[in-house]
């Protein structure tokens, strides 16, 4: 069997023996969390992966390869010649339509319900629709779940589970900040404070302040943003499930860098780029509150609209773009003039409008000052493929 | 200066899925770059409408969105239907569509019925109509995104607002595309689909000019922008 490569020998497998998957999971000691929800995956399951490796091996797909056959490509990868997996402990992010497919094949120990938002509605058609998906992933939960307590529709979930249910949420003073999706157009509807396991009191600027269990502890996070405070928020959550050591995991949570395109820092020279995928209006908005806290002067925004980006571009209208008023605009990808039209109506005027990604970077480098970091939020595919043209220019972490 | 355009935003908590809000930023600011003032008003479930109407517009929602303000949308029915007697411009997105047409007949054949404003029925299918949308209207070409299950045929007394493709628009075989009857508009485009299609936004603008009493002409803006957004959008894949 080939030991590299993403889905074909998961399919070769999978074939085979349909059990397969199963099978190797239920060898790991510690069982498997599976993340699931619209925004945030890929970041909290980097973040929980480096936090349970002081305790555990862990096996993880840290790619976003989220399909159930990238998951046995994985398997298969990382087991030994004998076919034994040397791992204690599995971190899957899977999407909500493969998860569902994935609990069929497999009961994991525990499940980490993040948020449900407006995504993607030319594939997943309705929130509520998706909110059923992971209510039905969170159900098959053998030991524990991990739920949003600011999100009601996540928040629900809890009702129908007879399995531990953890939460994590913010304080009142923070609720503004974390909006869920029926609030982005019709304000917040009450101001409590969470009453969850793990609490997000504070935030500013990379420091997050948590109660744990009305334990105090303050993190500097790596992963700028309030939105990668509140995924740091579920990750302690789920150490509370598994009754982590929690003085370690704080300690392994400060040293989590940003995942694979999600507020993704590249160095060049004297300048440097941030490079955030943005996917719908509520991960747009808390990547916009984020460069905005850290005063971003200059930005691109690459807009494409392949199948993995969505191809409907009308989610752009939800999202209030007031804040980069203050800098300079440039936009790119398939629909740039999409995306050009949609300031022109928050009164922004955009510097360029250059379709082709690869010239779109090279300018916006090239006009970024010494010291400078420039910021790029760019859609599936185009957070892609400036990331190859970025490798051409920088080190860039292969993943 | 003259008294404002006020625009009213219909359900804008529950009826506001895939961008619809823009349609209303998209008038707004055309009014305002050319020196009118605007006043917005969001009705909701419960609220009243303002003492001045010119042009009412609503937007698409999920299923739960639907039945929160179908009571609601009943008791605003009368008053509604006095604004398009009245020659009121609205515009009707999706959801908002189905819901001013005379009925919806789900998939057991339970007939749910809308306010009639439109004359128009639809009927609950399996498969889903999504996907870009270009469609050709007596008010330029309408760029958009479809995205439904339901399909909506057309009453004697109404006019299709546009024609597309087959396999597209409102019940995806005649070939249409939303509805006109009087100055009441339905569509299944997102997009914003006014966002994309400027003609027609400024069509109904001057429809709300002409309601308020307001002579003034809609001065040209320079619209290249919306044309290139529309030209790129009319090459991608459905």
């Amino acid at each position: 069997m080939g030991r590299r490569g993403a889905a074909l020998p998961g399919l070769v497998v999978e074939r085979l023996s349909p059990q397969f998957l199963n099978n190797k999971l239920n060898e790991l000691s510690a069982g498997v969390v599976i993340v699931v929800g619209t925004n945030g995956k890929t970041t909290t399951t980097k973040m929980l992966s480096h936090v349970l490796r002081s305790e555990y091996r862990v096996l993880t797909n840290p790619t976003g390869s989220n399909f159930t056959r990238g998951i046995v490509a994985s398997i298969v990868e990382h087991a030994s010649w004998s076919g034994h997996l040397p791992y204690d402990i599995a971190v899957l992010e899977l999407d909500e339509a493969y998860a569902v497919k994935f609990i069929a094949l497999h009961k994991p120990r525990g499940v980490v319900v993040l948020n449900v938002m407006r995504d993607q509605m030319d594939r997943f058609a309705e929130i509520d629709q998706t909110a059923k998906l992971l209510a039905k992933v969170a159900g098959a939960a053998n030991e524990f779940v991990v739920l949003n307590d600011d999100d009601s529709r996540i928040e629900a979930i809890a009702e129908k589970l007879t399995v531990n249910v953890v939460k994590f949420g913010v304080s009142s003073s923070l609720r503004k900040t974390f909006l869920q999706d029926d609030e982005l157009h019709g304000g917040v509807a009450g101001l409590q404070d969470s009453q969850a396991a793990v609490v997000l009191q504070k935030y500013n600027a990379g420091v997050a302040t948590y109660a744990i269990n009305g334990n105090i502890c303050t993190v500097e996070l790596a992963s700028l943003g309030a939105h990668n405070a509140q995924n740091a928020a579920a990750v302690l959550a789920t150490c509370v499930a598994l009754d982590t050591a929690l003085p370690d995991a704080i300690t392994r949570l400060s040293e989590v860098k940003p995942a694979f395109g999600r507020g993704e820092l590249f160095a060049l020279n004297k300048k440097s780029v941030l490079l955030q995928l943005v996917k719908n209006p509520g991960g747009f908005r808390h990547a916009l509150l984020s460069a905005e806290s850290q005063n971003t002067v200059s930005t691109m925004i690459a807009i494409n609209d392949d199948y993995p980006d969505g191809r409907d571009v009308s989610w752009l209208w939800d999202v209030n773009f007031d804040s980069l008023k203050k800098g300079t605009v440039a936009t790119s990808g398939v629909r740039a003039a999409d995306m050009a039209l949609r300031l022109r109506y928050d009164d922004i005027a955009v510097a360029i409008i250059n379709e082709d990604l690869r010239s779109s970077l090279s300018s916006f480098i090239a006009d970024l000052n010494n010291g400078e970091t420039g910021t790029i939020f760019a859609t599936y595919t185009a957070m892609l493929e400036l990331r190859q043209h970025l490798a051409k220019i920088t080190e860039v972490e292969k993943v | 200066m003259s008294s404002p355009i006020t625009i009213v935003h219909l359900y804008a908590k529950e009826m506001n899925i895939y961008g619809d809000n823009g349609n209303i930023l998209v008038l707004q600011k055309r009014l305002e770059w050319r020196g009118f003032t605007v006043e917005v008003v969001r009705v909701g479930v419960g609220d009243s409408f303002p003492k001045n109407v010119h042009i009412v517009m609503g937007g698409g929602g999920q299923d739960a969105g639907q039945q929160a303000i179908a009571d609601d949308l009943k008791m605003k029915q009368t008053q509604l239907q006095k604004f398009a007697d009245n020659g009121v411009p609205m515009l009707m997105i999706c959801g908002m569509y189905q819901m001013f047409g005379k009925a919806f007949i789900t998939a057991d054949n339970t007939n749910i019925a809308g306010i009639g404003i439109l004359d128009v029925t639809t009927k609950a299918e399996s498969g889903r109509l999504v996907g870009n949308v270009c469609s050709q209207s007596d008010y330029g070409q309408l760029i958009g995104y479809e995205n439904h299950s339901g399909r909506t045929s057309l009453g004697v007394h109404s006019k299709a607002l546009g024609t597309v493709p087959t396999g597209q628009g409102n019940d995806g075989v005649d070939g249409t595309e939303g509805v006109r009857l009087n100055n009441v508009f339905g569509s299944y485009l997102h997009g914003p689909v006014l966002s994309k299609s400027p003609q027609f936004a400024d069509y109904l603008l001057r429809l709300a000019l002409d309601v308020a009493g307001d002579a003034r002409e809609l001065e040209p803006i320079d619209d290249a922008l919306e044309l290139r957004a529309a030209k790129v959008a009319v090459s991608r894949p459905r």
